[in-house]
């Protein structure tokens, strides 16, 4: 990072990003490129096995709007496929890896363990304006709520 | 963290916003930091292009700017900064939030939205931690600066409150 803020601005921000370029997605998108990668499915099921059971445990809910829960889901996913721990998606990091190895921001994060703090809108205490009824969440939904992205 | 610099573009396309790019195909007032002038937003075919140093920004009325910084001194409105990652629950969440408030309020700011994942310097300038975290330029400097999803209603009026308090 040093480097870059050596430089002036008009080049090193855009040109490099601190993720490896994502490989070209499938034919499915014949006239779109979209340069996005998408975690496993195997990867995404892990997780929102484990969102239900943490809700449950915690005694907290997922956001009345669900797809928030479901990018969520699918964003630790995607960290634990490339980094092997389900890194918070909701932060800026200088540096991921390194993270993932301290921990402090694995899911669940200490502010959450400690505070039920949760700014991803995950995990939501009941009084918050956001938290729905629900504990659960099933494949089905989260496909079709991230299926636009 | 090891940067590799390279010469030449790397192939990804910033498309910074995927959802608002496949669902808002009309005109809208948001700017998203793009590659070259080849990529079309609105158009659905995007091309990869090896365009090395010179980095074009395009907002969606077709400006072109070498750097954020110079987006930033040229707009003659407050510039809303939106940074964001893909994967961030709250941050897909203001999406139609940002479309809403920057067309009811496309006299009084610009909107930009920044992917913190393509564009980390830029990220790392503004110390930038939790997503989505907004900041509210004015005259190419920051003004406000506030974090967390909220409903339009609400992010109207802070920008408001923020923009009156602060002449």
């Amino acid at each position: 990072m040093k480097a870059l803020q050596a430089s002036t601005s008009y080049s090193v921000g855009f040109g490099i990003s601190s993720v490896a370029p994502p490989p070209i997605p499938s034919h499915h998108h014949r006239h779109l490129i979209v340069a996005k990668v998408e975690p496993t499915e195997k990867s995404v099921e892990v997780m929102r096995k484990f969102s239900e059971q943490y809700a449950r445990r915690s005694g907290t809910y997922f956001c009345v709007d669900k797809g928030v829960t479901s990018v969520v889901i699918k964003g630790l996913a995607e960290h634990k496929d490339t980094l092997g721990a389900p890194l918070c998606p909701c932060r800026h990091y200088d540096d991921k890896a390194a993270e993932a190895q301290q921990g402090f921001w694995n899911c669940p994060c200490v502010p959450m363990r400690e505070r039920k703090e949760c700014h991803c809108m995950l995990f939501l205490t009941a009084d918050n304006d956001f938290a729905g009824q629900d504990q659960t969440i099933s494949s089905e939904e989260i496909k079709e709520s991230t299926s636009n992205m | 963290m090891a940067i590799t610099a390279s010469a030449s573009v790397p192939r990804t396309v910033a498309i910074t916003s995927p959802s608002s790019l496949l669902t808002n195909p009309k005109v809208s007032p948001l700017s998203s930091l793009q590659f070259p002038s080849e990529l079309r937003v609105r158009s659905r075919s995007l091309r990869f292009s090896n365009r090395p140093r010179t980095l074009v920004l395009v907002a969606s009325k077709k400006q072109s700017f070498s750097s954020f910084e110079e987006l930033l001194e040229k707009s003659d409105k407050p510039v809303l900064v939106d940074f964001y990652a893909t994967w961030c629950g709250p941050c897909q969440f203001m999406v139609p939030v940002l479309d809403q408030v920057s067309s009811s309020m496309i006299d009084k700011i610009q909107v930009v939205k920044i992917d913190t994942e393509k564009y980390p310097a830029i990220a790392d300038k503004y110390s930038i931690q939790a997503l989505p975290t907004f900041i509210l330029f004015k005259d190419g400097e920051p003004f406000d600066r506030f974090e967390g999803a909220m409903g339009a209603d609400q992010l109207i009026q802070r920008i408001e409150t923020s923009l009156q308090v602060k002449q």
